[in-house]
């Protein structure tokens, strides 16, 4: 009896918050996405600064999946590729990297059909 | 009365297309005041035109070892049966074919889906399924009782069996839903178990047995489950109102038209409402709930009636 | 796995305005089952562009895999597919189920959804945007005839 009674009870409380809906606006976001704030330590995907960038190998030495890969045909030509589809954007390479190149916006990366799409060149310098 | 009225009346006005746009209307709106129950959006209008043409497009497949025959009749019958009982309760401001005990007919054709529902889970031979399919028909056992003895009320009150004798004694001693309130409620909470919603969806509830006996289904089967349960939802609503207010509609055809929709809208809001308050039952708590309460409730309630 | 001949205008329509989705995790660390779920919430209600997320393979239109396939996962993973009826697609969540990920090399990992299914749709990020994923099925059914 205890208990019909809280269901009744809960049926006159909730019915405020139920008629109030029809006045008020819904919570759901407008797609396409409008701008939502993330947090500051979200790590979305990977970009490099291309002035800074010295090839200094640090990031793909220390990146845990091997993600990135560096071509270095001399000090001033050298080229840095992203596998966005292996990559556990876990930020290692932004704390790896002593110059500001590398870092993590707070962008996601665009689904694709194909997988060829994901190998990113970031970053090309010189004469390759 | 000649052969194109007769085919009109069949498929187009209050036959087959205006049924299935009241149901699939009356489900939209359903599902959109869910949503915005939860401060979300909710689908747009032709969601349940799209659902049920994507599923009558999709292959049909069964698991191995059931009897096609067998399963493919369980939707098609249930879906009839529908419709016949449809073709009996007066949509809007349509005359039916009335005799003495039409009414129990109408109770016998309503429930005739349940049984095919335990059916149905048997006869897939899944484990949730047969979970599913036990659960309804328990269910079965409880709401169907306390929804016969609730909306027997204005039986004993009109003295007569059929729908056109409930109409004529409102029409002589006003609506039922005044004096029958009580009875009123107890037949809508009947009615929420009979469609399988709200609060009491325990056969096919989603996260414990995945789709009870619907779990199997595919394809045009599902389709057809699915109408099913929409156009019961229909069918029960408009009982309800007919036996509840009855003489709204001795008017002209427009003015009843409109009171019926009115009163169809204000009835699934309700519905929705409950089931966006509330949390599922268990089945014991459902039986308990049903025959300790419930039904020696709709007992008293009649009893009153009949020393009146 | 789409059929060859000539679909009706008005199918390929329905088709792509009520996709249903059955979520199965494939091995993974849960994380993108996470995202997947909170398109549920108000914050991304995904039910206005159609999608429900069912519970049996045989009601679902898109398998949306989480998680790189391990050796024990393999036979039930192309069970629950061969489950599916007819029109069906394939979504890759995360970037363990399109590559193996951070389990890539290991010795009970057979790689990602690709080296057992044919995925239609890849969506990376560990774990993926819940704003990638409605992406990426709103990708897959401009693809939809």
């Amino acid at each position: 009896m205890k208990k019909i009674l809280n269901h009744l009870r809960t049926f006159i409380y909730l019915l405020p918050n139920i008629t109030s809906v029809f006045f008020s606006k819904a919570e759901t976001i407008k797609y396409p996405q409008e701008p939502s704030n993330y947090s500051s330590g979200f790590r979305g995907s990977v970009r490099i600064n291309q002035q800074n960038c010295v090839g200094c190998n640090a990031c793909v030495r220390d990146c845990p999946v091997s993600a990135l890969q560096l071509i270095k045909v001399s000090k001033e030509s050298f080229s840095l590729i992203h596998q966005q589809d292996l990559c556990t954007y876990c930020g290692q390479c932004q704390l790896s990297c002593k110059f500001n190149a590398i870092y993590l916006d707070n962008t996601y990366n665009q689904p694709s059909a194909d997988r060829k799409n994901f190998r990113v060149v970031l970053l090309k310098k010189g004469k390759l | 009365m000649n052969i194109t009225e007769f085919l009109f009346n069949i498929l187009i006005f209050p036959g087959f297309l205006f049924l299935l746009a009241l149901a699939l209307g009356l489900d939209w709106l359903d599902r959109k005041l869910i949503a915005r129950f939860q401060g979300r959006v909710g689908p747009p209008w032709y969601q349940p035109w799209a659902d049920l043409l994507k599923l009558f497009a999709k292959e049909d497949i069964l698991p191995a070892g059931t009897n096609v025959v067998f399963t493919s009749l369980l939707p098609l019958l249930s879906f009839a049966s529908v419709m016949t009982a449809l073709f009996y309760i007066p949509i809007a401001f349509r005359r039916v074919p009335s005799f003495q005990g039409d009414f129990i007919v109408i109770m016998f054709l309503l429930s005739v889906p349940s049984l095919l529902y335990f059916l149905a889970g048997w006869a897939t031979k899944g484990v949730y399924s047969i979970i599913g399919g036990n659960r309804s028909l328990l269910q079965y056992f409880s709401y169907e009782v306390l929804f016969l003895l609730a909306i027997s009320g204005t039986i004993i009150t009109s003295n007569s069996w059929s729908i056109e004798g409930i109409r004529q004694a409102q029409f002589e001693q006003g609506a039922f839903i005044l004096p029958q309130i009580f009875g009123f409620l107890l037949a809508l909470s009947g009615l929420i178990g009979k469609l399988k919603r709200g609060p009491l969806d325990i056969p096919k509830a989603n996260s414990e047995v995945i789709a009870g006996p619907l779990t199997e289904f595919s394809g045009k089967k599902l389709a057809l489950w699915i109408l099913t349960n929409e156009l019961q939802t229909v069918a029960g609503l408009s009982l309800l109102i007919y036996c509840y207010f009855g003489n709204l509609w001795q008017m002209n055809k427009l003015s009843g038209f409109l009171i019926f929709s009115v009163l169809l809208v204000l009835m699934q809001c309700l519905l929705s409402a409950i089931s966006a308050m509330y949390a599922r039952l268990r089945i014991d708590q459902l039986i308990r709930l049903n025959w300790y309460l419930l039904i020696p409730l709709s007992l008293l309630h009649n009893l009153y009636l009949i020393i009146k | 796995m789409i059929n060859k001949s000539k679909t009706p205008k008005i199918i390929s329509w329905a088709r792509k305005k009520s996709p249903w989705i059955l979520h199965f995790n494939t091995g993974g660390c849960n994380g993108c089952d996470i995202e997947i779920l909170s398109l549920l919430t108000p914050y991304y209600d995904v039910e206005r562009f159609g999608i429900l997320k069912e519970s049996t393979p045989r009601h679902a239109d898109i398998l949306v895999c989480t998680g790189p396939v391990t050796r024990q996962v393999k036979t039930r993973l192309l069970r629950i597919y061969n489950q599916m009826p007819a029109p069906k697609w394939v979504l890759a969540v995360g970037s363990c189920s399109c590559s193996g990920g951070v389990f890539s090399g290991s010795y009970n990992i057979l790689g990602g959804i690709d080296q057992v299914l044919p995925v239609d749709m890849y969506i990376t990020g560990c774990p993926c945007r819940p704003e990638a994923i409605i992406d990426g099925i709103i990708k897959l059914l401009e693809e939809v005839k």
